[in-house]
Formats: structure tokens, sequence, C-alpha cells
């Protein structure tokens, strides 16, 4: 990213393409000077923060381009803390580009993507944790991934990393007076009661890592992989759940070929599904490829969809791909229900266990693509099975930096305990623990300082 | 042509440091001191190191220092701090004489060549323009020199509280030095006021010693210095201890108003880790106690310093609150305890090499920083006191790193974040504490010591020997095993560890938590005597695991600190950081970019457009102007 705070930036901030209205956003020292020249109605009012003003935008020959509304917010007070203006227009892109134009032929700047955000968290507007959620609102597909969006931006979770932060320096003041203070009589709290506050806080740390599996999960959307052995109607099933006709379905076995994927939205989750190559021996080069592609492609479920044929007698060879690709979330599909009407789930069920004991009742669904009802009695079990989604009230990481630092502060506190259980060096357990902990800051985009000394200074009474 | 190389102003403990390490690199120097009878005086505490404290001692003491040997010698008590705890935060402490201690360094000083001392008052700096090239005395003579170093202590201003009677003084018994600081206010430093305070000087024979509990110190002798003998120089004695209680406090209570430090009539800012005892019990209200250690100042004087007890209260107060403390009944005070205020330098102001921003060839050094402590100050007066010499010499200015020594930290913290309070070391304030332990000193700093040029070649051969003979050591505990035969197993399991079933090498076997050299001695493995040769070499061997994680840690920093910020950078220019943040990186010059992330008020993101701005302005930095 540039740095060019001296710059006015501009962009259209809704989508391209026609709308009702669009919104340029200008950001920058000179933005309502910028905004008043090519508005200049607003030359005669009195302009203050946080209101709108109806106003005619005029292009350098003096014509009008359009009737918009300019609302103003004063520096310190905005999103990126600078100067803005953010212009509502009419949504032609004709209008939008031509407002752009006359901004930058007035000095502004062209935003680089997410140059706004960058400023916000430039100006200390927000820290790291936030700037990412940002990117995240924009990108939410579904209710539940922007609400999880907006609670980090609210600092939901800044909250949550800040309160780590703040009782690991708690622990290390006392470490570090323990060494630091050891000759001068003070009240140096015992090992066991450190032991025990670092063992809380590695639960609410582990509690922030387990809930990357579902803030990505409502961010990205659960992957759904349908697998089985050709012509099992898995083509069929995936046109069903997305509600299109997505896949080429056919009476011959092998038809697919490649890996076709589409997204759906399901009570508020997105779902990613893939269907895959029916799993077999073949000498077709091009199937073969299909094949691999398919296995891979199980790889990367969050859920398996094993797809059966009710009326196939003997599911032997089912099972023995099962055994190859299985993971460890896994459903299965007895598909074509509607030609056996008189086998019941419970027999169907006992069936599938006679291959796999422990398959339990849950995870088997029969499905027909020529029941509606099927799409939501699916994608329902792929949310039971994914269990955690539910996670919501709680502050959840989505980001994979996010993950990745907060499972090293977690490795690193996991030391420091065994070192404490020990009873090793406190300055072994202390260098695990400031570890750790220059991780959390880096989370939130914060630098380490003096405040461990500072802890010290105030929770002791020190006299050399 | 100048008269003198160096006129050092101050015969404290940096003063000392400063003159001896200027006249041992060759150049003519001139100390100037107030009072002959105070040279290398211990104002306050009878005691030398201490956690962190001990480390720098040593530190100098290898490159050339004084203030181990003046320790070692009037040592009357020896203590390992921390013993018990892990290696790298072991830290030695001397309880010395006084009286001896100052001896030797005077003699020191007066067998010193290239060295003459001046008693007389320095009312001002000469000045030409903004380079500085001597002193003006008091009876306005002026003394030229190339270099000035002033390390004048608490006597900037100083004034001395006594209840709610001033004196004006830096220490009781010598006068303030006025004027100084004035015109360094008129130059345009920064000159803020520090507080500090010291306990009441009881006579011995005034004491019920069987009130007390006595308090010895360690058998063991580990000498600060490398030249010093390994058995003690004098006779070793006992602390004693007491403690205040409820009664003590009431009094103390009842009489805060008479206290200059809560009628508000000391403005400067104390140290929070040696708070007074009005403070302790007015902070503290919930302790019913407070310890306190009686120390003898001298083998040949009566007076007891009180540890712990530092008061400014009236006279009549601490007669009255002393008396109800266990042991005291009967006390004679000799010196009632005083509070000191006196003026500091933000030191922000200052370049590493201690020399100030603002007039060149002026150096700083000590209690004038914003410092506490002997041994902090010893080691200021110690490197401005090289620096003073290396620019006169033309050569590159001396500094040390923070993952080097605790004195590269302490300086670092200095220049870098100014200090509010009056500045002591502790082994927590460097983060790299794992490779600065007392045993590897020589691992550190020998080969640093052998370019300086202070310690001679004997001294500097002696060293290499005992680092030979830890290579040596180490090679025979790494090279050779211990092999799972039943007797092998036998001996193991009678010393408490649990039997082996492979070969082990002794460095291996070493690792185990509950095995020692001891261990490895009983097995009848052969292992020097000489703790300078086993120490170093056990602690590297058994913690090397955390030792390695420490060197990764160091390693990753060393990134930030090898991006080096041109030094007349124009901050201003750089884009992207704040008027507050452009202030500072002003005000504190950052040498690296390690150093400007720790500049408190720098953001992350301050730190990310300088680095931006560096990498597009690799060949053309533009420079500030006027600095």
């Amino acid at each position: 990213m540039r740095i060019r705070i001296e710059e006015t930036i501009c962009a259209i901030s809704t989508p391209p393409g026609k709308g009702g209205i669009a919104v340029i956003r200008v950001s920058g020292p000179a933005a309502l000077a910028t905004a008043k020249k090519i508005a200049p109605g607003l030359n005669k009012k009195q302009i203050e923060s946080h209101k709108a003003y109806f106003c005619e935008i005029i292009d350098l020959k003096n014509a009008k381009v359009d009737e918009v509304l300019v609302t103003y917010f004063v520096h310190g007070k905005s999103f990126t803390g600078e100067e803005v203006i953010e212009i509502s227009c009419h949504g032609s892109t004709y209008i939008t580009q031509k407002i752009l134009d006359l901004l930058i032929e007035n000095g502004c700047s062209m935003a680089d993507r997410g140059e706004f955000t960058f400023r916000a968290f430039m100006n200390n507007r927000i820290d790291l944790v936030q700037a990412e959620s940002v990117l995240s609102l924009i990108d939410s597909q579904n209710e539940l991934s922007a609400k999880m969006a907006l609670r980090q931006l609210d600092g939901h979770i800044s909250k949550q990393f800040l309160k780590l932060e703040s009782d690991l320096t708690w622990c290390l003041a006392h470490i570090e007076a323990s060494i630091d203070f050891s000759t001068e009589g003070l009240d140096i709290i015992d090992n066991s009661v450190l032991i025990e506050k670092v063992k809380i806080i590695l639960k609410e740390i582990y509690q922030l890592i387990n809930s990357y599996q579902s803030g990505r999960l409502l961010k990205d959307g659960v992957k759904v992989v349908l697998v089985g052995e050709p012509n099992v109607g898995k083509s069929s099933l995936l046109n069903l759940l997305l509600q299109n006709e997505k896949a080429i379905v056919t009476e011959i076995a092998g038809t697919t070929r490649d890996i076709i994927e589409g997204a759906t939205v399901h009570d508020g989750v997105k779902y990613l599904i893939s269907d895959t190559a029916g799993l077999r021996e073949t000498t077709d080069l091009v199937e073969k490829i299909g094949v691999d592609r398919s296995r891979q492609e199980a790889l990367k479920a969050d859920v398996l969809a094993f797809v059966l044929d009710v009326n196939e007698r003997d599911w032997e060879t089912s099972f023995a791909l099962f055994k190859e690709v299985g993971g460890s979330k896994n459903l299965f599909l007895v598909n074509k229900v509607d030609q056996a009407p008189e086998i019941s789930k419970a027999e169907i069920t006992k069936k599938l266990q006679s291959y796999q004991a422990n398959i339990n009742p849950e995870q088997v669904i029969l499905t027909s693509a020529l029941d509606p009802k099927a799409r939501s009695s699916v994608l329902d079990n792929v949310k039971t099975t994914i269990g955690s989604l539910s996670y919501l009230e709680e502050a959840m990481i989505s980001s994979a930096r996010q993950f990745e630092k907060a499972k090293y502060a977690a490795d690193m506190i996991e030391v420091s305990l065994k070192e404490l259980e020990k009873n090793s060096g406190a300055e072994f357990v202390a260098m695990y623990l400031k570890d750790a902990l220059v991780s959390l800051q880096q989370i939130l985009g914060h630098a380490y300082d003096d405040q461990i000394m500072d802890r010290v200074f105030k929770e002791f009474c020190l006299g050399k | 042509m100048s008269l003198y190389d160096v006129i050092v102003v101050g015969a404290g403990h940096a003063g000392v440091e400063a003159c001896l390490a200027t006249s041992r690199l060759g150049l003519k120097t001139l100390l100037i001191t107030t009072n002959l009878d105070r040279i290398a005086y211990m104002s306050c505490n009878p005691s030398i190191g201490g956690l962190a404290k001990g480390h720098m001692v040593r530190e100098i003491d290898i490159l050339g220092g004084q203030m181990g040997i003046a320790a070692d010698q009037s040592c009357i008590q020896f203590k390992r701090l921390n013993s018990s705890r892990g290696p790298a935060v072991r830290g030695s402490r001397a309880q010395c004489d006084k009286k001896v201690y100052s001896n030797i360094q005077k003699a020191a000083l007066t067998n010193q060549e290239n060295l003459e001392i001046l008693a007389g008052e320095v009312k001002s700096l000469l000045l030409d323009k903004n380079i500085c090239n001597g002193v003006i005395l008091h009876d306005s003579s002026s003394v030229k020199a190339k270099t000035v170093i002033i390390t004048t202590g608490t006597f900037m201003n100083g004034v001395m509280h006594f209840g709610l009677k001033q004196i004006a003084g830096g220490r009781i018994g010598d006068q303030a030095s006025i004027g100084l600081s004035d015109q360094l206010l008129q130059f345009g430093f920064e000159v803020k006021r520090l507080k500090t305070g010291t306990p009441a000087r009881l006579d011995k024979n005034s004491i019920d010693w069987s009130k007390t509990t006595a308090e010895y110190g360690d058998e063991k002798f580990f000498p600060f210095s490398h030249t010093s003998k390994k058995e003690f120089y004098m006779p070793q004695v006992a602390c004693y201890l007491s403690n205040t209680n409820e009664k003590t406090h009431e009094i103390i209570r009842a009489n805060l108003d008479k206290s200059p430090m809560f009628s508000g009539i000391i403005e400067g800012i104390g140290p929070r880790y040696c708070p007074s005892i009005e403070d302790k019990i007015t902070r503290f209200a919930e302790r019913v106690s407070h310890q306190t250690f009686l120390e003898p100042e001298s083998l040949t004087s009566d007076l007891i310093y009180l540890q712990g007890i530092s008061t400014s209260l009236p006279e009549e107060v601490q007669d009255q609150f002393l008396k109800t403390i266990p042991g005291l009944e009967n006390v004679k005070v000799v010196r009632y305890g005083y509070a000191v205020e006196y003026d500091y330098i933000e030191p922000t102001q200052i370049f590493h090499r201690l020399e100030t921003r603002l007039v060149e060839n002026l150096f700083l050094a000590g209690q004038i920083n914003g410092t506490s402590g002997y041994e902090e100050a010893a080691v200021q007066g110690f490197m401005a006191g090289v620096n003073a010499a290396h620019k006169i010499l033309g050569r590159e200015e001396f500094i040390l790193d923070r993952d080097i020594a605790y004195t590269g930290v302490l300086i670092d913290d200095l220049v870098t974040k100014g200090t509010r309070e009056p500045y002591r070391m502790f082994t927590s304030r460097a983060e790299h504490r794992l490779v600065l332990r007392e045993d590897n000193t020589i691992d550190r700093l020998a080969e640093i010591s052998r370019k300086l040029g202070i310690v001679s070649n004997e001294a500097l051969g002696r060293l290499d020997q005992i680092k030979e003979k830890r290579s040596a050591l180490v090679s025979r505990l790494t090279e050779n095993s211990l092999y799972p035969k039943p007797e092998v197993n036998q001996l193991v399991a009678s010393l408490g560890s649990s039997p082996l079933s492979k070969p082990l090498t002794y460095a291996e076997f070493l690792r185990r938590p509950e095995v020692t050299f001891d261990t490895l001695k009983k097995l009848g493995i052969e292992i020097n005597d000489d703790v300078e040769v086993t120490d170093a070499v056990e602690i590297e061997i058994k913690y090397s695991g955390y030792i390695k994680k420490q060197n990764e840690i160091i390693e990753q920093t060393k990134k930030m600190e090898q991006l080096s910020i041109p030094p007349n950078l124009d901050f201003s220019a750089i884009k992207g950081l704040s008027g507050e943040e452009v202030d500072k990186l002003k005000k504190v010059k950052p040498r690296t970019l390690g150093q400007a992330q720790r500049i408190s008020g720098v953001n992350p993101s301050a730190l990310q457009a300088i680095m931006i701005y560096l990498k597009g302005h690799k060949n053309a930095v533009p420079i500030q102007k006027n600095i």
C-alpha cells in the first residue's frame, strides 16, 4: 500500500453497474474543497459535519451532471479519520464515472483497493482485527457472516484479545516482581495461583482459536463434497441443492468428468457444494483424471456427502471407496428413494451399519431428486454435522492471520505452563509468556511496551 | 590548543569511572570536585551490586572499569541473590565498608597516570557557539579541554528537605551546584526535577541487637572483578533484620501533614521502587508491618544504615517513630533521613555515546541523566569516558547492543524513552535476559575489551585461558558418553535419576533436570573445580534449549535493529506519521527501526510508514538541515 496521506483519494464505493443510487467517497485534506469546486452550490451553505446537503454537480463547461446529496464528515470524526465527503448520485455508470473524472481533474487521486480502510488503520481509528473485519463485511454474502464481521468491527473480538493481553501482563508482572524484587519481602504469589491463571488464559485463547473453524465456515461457506460411485445421482442432487440445473444429468454412468461447484445460502449460512466424477476404476483417460480430482476434492470437504443408490443390492464397492476417501465428518445420502418407497430408514440404516458399524441414524438421509424437501433436509443435516455454527454469540476469529498468531501464542503459553509445573526458572517461564504476549499484540497491531513494569509498580509495595 | 583533553566534573561513581577510562586510554584528564573528602562516596546504602546492577559491574570490569575492584576489596558481606532461581537472574551483591571503598577509589585516582585532580566548583561551561571547550570555575578562571563530561549527580540545584524545612545542597554536608543547570536551560536543554530520599543513620551502641535477627552472607565469594582474589579481602559481618508495626505507622500517619512529599512542597518525582516509609504506609495501608535491615556502614565507624525506611519527616517525628521499632527503643540518631530534589537533563537529549545533541563535546553521565544507583552511574561514567576519548582519538563511537550487555540496555532505554522517575536497572528491562548472565560476561565482552584496549594483555590472556578451558570442557562433555552398564545405572539410580536405556553423552545426561555437575563428579567424571570455568559451561549445556529459543527471538528482533535510519532523516517528510510521532522521532532520532519501535507513543503504523518510506528512497533520503 502506498502512503500518500497528503493526497485526497476518491472511489466509487457502491458496486459497479447500474443501481438506483451510487455513492462516491472522497477522503483527504482537500475533500470538502474539491467537493465545493465540482458542486459550487455548497459554497453558499454553512456546511456541518454528519449532515447531507442537496446540490448540483457542474462540469468544466458549466453543464449540470447530476443532482446529488453530499454528506460531510469533519477530520477526526470519519471512518478514515480524515476529512471525508460522500456523494450520493444517481446510479448510472456514466454519471458515476463522470463525477469521478471531475474529482480527479480537480486534484483527487483514484483510491487503491482497500485504501480507505488502510488509512483508517494508519490514523489509529481501527486496529488490525477491525481492518480485517471491514474487508470481511464487504465480502459477506450471507446474514451470519455479515453479523460476525460487524461484531468484529465493533471491537468485540479486539476486546477479547485485549483481555487476554491484560491477563498475560498480570502474570508477567508477578513473575518479574518475583525475580527483580526477590529480596524485598514481597508477598509473591504462589506458583499454583499462576498455574491456575495461565490455565484460564489458555482456555480462553483456545475458545478463540476454535472459533476460527466456525468463523471461517461462516465467512467462506461450508464446503460439501458429493462423492460416490458413478450414476448414483450426485449431479441431480447438486442441481437440487443449488436450485438450478448446473450439472448435466444423464442416465449414462460417468457423465460428470470434472468438479462442478456452486454456492447456495440456506437459513443464513453459505454452502459451497461440489459434484465430482463417480469413483471407479477406468481406462478412459479423461475420466481417470476426473476421478483423481474427485479424490482430491474429497480431502477439502468440511462435510463429505457420500451418495448411494438405494436400488443397489450390494454396497461393497461403495464402502471400499468410502474407506479410502471418508473424512472426519460424513453424511450418507441414500438416493433415489422414490424408486423404492417400501424400504424404511431403519432398514437402510441397518444395512449401512452392516458395512460400517459406527454409522448412526443421524448421518443417514433418504433423498430423491424429485423430493423438493430433500434440499433442506440435507443442508440442515450438514449444519448439524458441523455443529459449532451457533457459536455466534461468542467472539469469533475469521482470518488466517489472527488464527496463526493466536495459535502461536497458545503454543507458547502451553510451554510456559509446563515450565511452571516443572518449577523451572522464572525467567524461562517469562520468556515464553512474553513471546506469547508479543504474538497477541501483533494480532491487534499493538506494540510491546513497558506495561509490565508499570503493572509491577502498581501492584506491589516495593522498597529497596 | 587545549590544556587538557578531558575535564570530568564531579567525583562520584560516574566521575571516577569516566576520568579513569579517559586517562587509561592515554588522554590528559582533569577531574574537578568540590570536596576531595567525598570521592566515590556512597551517599545512600552501603552496598554495590544486586540483580542486574551486579551484572553491569561485571560488564565494565571486563572492559576495564574500576567499581568491581573496589567493591571486592571493601566487601564485608557477600550474597548471591536468587541463587535458587534460574541461572540468568542470579546477581551478586556486596555490602561494602564505605570508608574502605572510597579510599580504594581515591588511591586509584591518585596513582593514575595522565590524571590530575582539582578541588573547585564549576560555575559554567566554556562555550564557543554550540561547542564546549572547557569550564569556568567559581573564581571566574577558565580551564580549557577538548571534551567535558558532567557527572554532578544530585547537586544541580539540589534542595534537601527535612520535614517542612529546606536547605540548599545535594547531600548533607555538601553545597548544591547552582548555575550549571541554568546555563543548560538557557541553551535549550529540557531540565526537569527528580526526588530521592535516604533513611536515618543510627549509633550502633544505642541499639538492642537482641531484638533483631542476624542475617549472614554467603560463604562462597564470586568477586565482581576478574582481577580480584577468590577469597574475601575483609572480615565478613552480619546485617540485622527488624520490622515496623502498627504503632510506627500510626505515628507516621498522624504526621503526614509535616511531610514535604504529602504537603506538596516537593515537585520532583521519586522512584516508585524505593518509596519512603510515608509512601509505603499510605499506598499499602493494609500492611501492618514493613521489614528493615540494619546495615553497618563501616567496620571502623558506629554508623548503622536503616535500609527500607527512607523518610523526609521532621527530626522529632523520626525520633518518635524509630523508637517503636524493636531494637531501636533507645536509639540515638546520628543523622536524620531527608529527601533531595535535584535537576536532571531529560536523557532523550543525548546520543547513545552520551554526548549531548545540543552541545558538541559535552558528555553527561550518572544521575544527571535521570538514573538512580551507584552502578547505573558508574557504567555511564565509563561509557562516557570511553566515548569522549574515542571522539578525541577519531575512533568510532563505542556502543553496546541490547543483546550484549545490560549497560547497553540502560543507555538505549535512557536515550530512547527518556525517564520520568529515577531509572534503576532491573533484569526485566532486558528483553534478552537469558543471554545476559553473570557467568557469560567474558564471552560477551572479552573480545570487545581487547579492541577497546584498557585492560592489560596479561589480564586478557587470563580471560582467554578461561575461555579455552571452557571450550575444552564442553568438548569433553559432548564427546564422551555414559553407557547403560549395570554398575553405572545403579549409581545413577542412587543419585536420584532414572537409569539409562541407551548411551548418553555427558552433556545429554546433564540436561536432565535433576542432574548437575555434582552428579557427574559422583559418577567419577572429572570436572575441574574452577567455578569461573564450570559455571558458564554447566548453564550453557543444561539450559541450552532455552538459550536456543532466546537466540531465535534475538534473531527476529535483529532484523528491525539492522534496518538503520539515516542520522539526519527528516521525519516530517514521511507521510503517514502523526504530528506527535514526528515530534518524538525528531527528538530521539532513532538509529534503527528497532529503536524507533521502542519509543513510546510511536505506533506500529508509523514504523510501517518509515519502512515504506526508506524502501522508496533507498538512494536519496531527504535530510533535515539544521539539526
